[in-house]
């Protein structure tokens, strides 16, 4: 067979082992960002950016699915054996390889787990697994962030947690709220728990958790990740933050800071 | 006519022995499918087996779009720049070749995701294997959008100049060596893989077919080649974020070297895009500035998911080429630019 006549014959043809991943892989990030699962993982930007990946394989997939037909319709017309595609060009006529099969399913197992995966951000888990609790990271972190203006509930400053733990660094018995998870840990005393925040960056993976100790009477009845809003007073010496109201609250659609 | 009668009879045979088989294995598949279900959907629902979910979706949402872009470079460059034309714009001499694949990295700016299909295309297309390796090894870290939110990330330390600097003059440096020492002793074991070529037979198959097909083509196959293997780096990624406490790594403190060698340790694990992990980097301020620095030319370099994918490029022995050298010279390079700003009062 001639080169021309090769190229004529070979058109490139995906084979379904090689279009599912892209179809998997699009309805999956399309379900997440309709249920707003998306931006429990990810920042807005790379949500949106995830999204316009997974519309992207949906639009290769049909493509890909089109011309599979219009083959199989050419073949049909000719009467002509279908060849198998090559691996390494994907062109039909050429050997193939197992590892392609592999390749494919392997795509199953992101699936498989997200699909699974609870609607709520980080847990408890993570801020004791990543390391919250160093308060001096945290006011580093608010040396750096804590721009926001501030705003005022029931006389008390409302700030996020590093605001709290740069408040904590710099001043005595201001009055500060500020929302969080509930994480108890072991080396804390029974009065006292953390108020914990991840600081995310791009996706879960990189997130930090920052944490400020909350002194508070009841703090052994509040349950692990329950989400609060705690309002109360800096305690510099202590660096921690004393409560004097703490109150249930709805897990933010974006908890990350 | 008899040998047809045979024919159907073998095949409505074949296939009555078929629904037999699945009658009668449906029941116990059924079982085990439940009992399977019921145990993983225990597994799952552990707070660890969540949060590796989290993790690892993550990782991959994260991810893919920069590997789908990447995928859709290597598309153009396969179906549009033949390998002839390419050819022409590869230096003769060994350091011209390194510096312009260094230099790569600012012509086509991917992250250390995307980088990896345009290599592999690259090479397939008759790239240098030390060229490519140096693309991918300092192409994520020249990158302009990295340089600028390295800058950005230290800006509230004053290291917003000699930070990005560093890392690029470091990583340059680093990738390199790693190349010339690939180029000396590692690259002609790789050179005569089949899987790199773009043609055999005798056929020239970059030539096959329309555009569009030829583009798509190349786009998904390159998608789920490399994403399997960034999937699996993912996997094991998500296992060490979420079994292994960052404290270990963090726990290394503030000696130098051993601090370097911990950040080190934790850019590998904890995997992040290029683009992003300076701000990672700045939030570790207990650190010193070697450490830090460690941590942002060793992460683009290598990480779990990154090592994943090289294999899907590179023979094993090049990862470790890339190990053995690469280590201690991120070690040696970053302690260096440390000792200098501290030398020039920084």
């Amino acid at each position: 067979m001639s080169d021309h006549e090769h190229h004529a014959v070979n058109q490139p043809v995906l084979s379904w082992w090689e279009l599912w991943p892209a179809l998997g892989w699009g309805l999956f990030t399309v379900y997440l960002f309709t249920t707003g699962r998306m931006f429990y993982l990810l920042r807005p930007l790379y949500g949106y950016l995830a999204l316009a990946a997974g519309v992207v394989l949906l639009a290769a997939f049909l493509y890909g699915w089109i011309l599979r037909l219009r083959a199989a319709r050419a073949d049909m017309a000719d009467q002509r054996p279908r060849a198998k595609p090559c691996q390494a060009c994907q062109v039909r006529g050429c050997a193939g390889g197992v590892g392609r099969y592999v390749r494919s399913l392997v795509f199953i197992v992101p699936l498989a787990v997200g699909f699974t995966l609870p609607e709520r951000g980080l847990t408890s888990l993570a801020a004791i697994q990543w390391g919250a609790g160093d308060i001096a990271q945290a006011a580093q972190l608010a040396v750096e962030q804590e721009q926001q203006k501030a705003e005022w509930e029931r006389g008390y400053e409302s700030v996020s947690v590093i605001g709290v733990a740069l408040r904590l660094r710099e001043t005595q018995a201001q009055k500060v709220a500020a929302m969080g998870l509930v994480v108890h840990r072991m080396e804390l005393p029974a009065d006292q728990f953390l108020l914990v925040r991840f600081r995310m960056i791009c996706c879960a993976a990189d997130a930090q958790p920052v944490a400020v100790p909350v002194r508070w009477a009841d703090a052994a009845s509040l349950k692990e990740n329950a989400w609060v809003k705690v309002f109360g007073q800096t305690d510099h010496g202590a660096r921690a933050l004393v409560a004097d109201e703490v109150e249930p609250t709805k897990e933010p659609g974006n908890p990350y800071l | 006519m008899t040998s047809q009668r045979v024919n159907t009879m073998d095949t409505a045979s074949k296939v009555k022995v078929a629904f037999l088989v699945i009658l009668l294995s449906a029941l116990p598949a059924y079982l085990i499918l439940s009992f399977l279900w019921d145990q993983m959907s225990d597994l799952l629902a552990g707070a660890r087996a969540q949060l590796f979910g989290q993790v690892l979706v993550a990782i991959l949402l994260e991810a893919f779009p920069f590997v789908l872009l990447g995928s859709i470079v290597s598309g153009i460059v396969e179906v549009f720049v033949p390998a002839e034309r390419l050819a022409k714009f590869v230096p003769k001499r060994l350091p011209a070749r390194l510096l312009a694949a260094a230099g790569m990295g600012m012509v086509l700016p991917l992250c250390n995701c995307g980088i990896v299909p345009v290599a592999r295309r690259l090479i397939r297309k008759g790239l240098p294997v030390e060229m490519a390796l140096v693309y991918m090894l300092a192409g994520p870290i020249v990158n302009p959008l990295v340089i600028a939110s390295t800058a950005v990330a230290f800006l509230g330390q004053g290291l917003a100049i000699w930070m990005p600097v560093s890392r690029v003059l470091c990583g340059v440096a680093v990738a390199m060596t790693v190349g010339l020492v690939v180029a000396r002793w590692g690259s002609r074991a790789i050179a005569d893989r089949p899987a790199d070529r773009d043609s055999h037979d005798g056929v020239e198959h970059s030539n096959c077919g329309k555009v569009l097909p030829r583009l798509l083509g190349c786009v998904v196959q390159d998608f789920t080649f490399l994403g399997a293997y960034l999937l699996l780096g993912g996997l094991v990624a998500a296992v060490f974020q979420a079994f292994v406490p960052r404290d270990v790594l963090v726990s290394f403190g503030q000696r130098p070297v051993v601090a370097s060698a911990g950040m080190m340790a934790m850019a590998f694990v904890m995997s992040l895009c290029s683009e992003v992990d300076a701000f990672v980097a700045a939030a570790f301020g207990q650190f010193s500035f070697a450490g830090r620095l460690a941590f942002l030319v060793f992460g683009p370099m290598l990480s779990l998911r990154m090592a994943a994918m090289y294999l899907g490029v590179f023979p094993r022995r090049m990862l470790l080429v890339v190990l053995v050298v690469a280590v201690p010279l991120v070690l040696a390079t970053c302690e260096l630019a440390g000792w200098l700003l501290t030398s020039l009062g920084g």
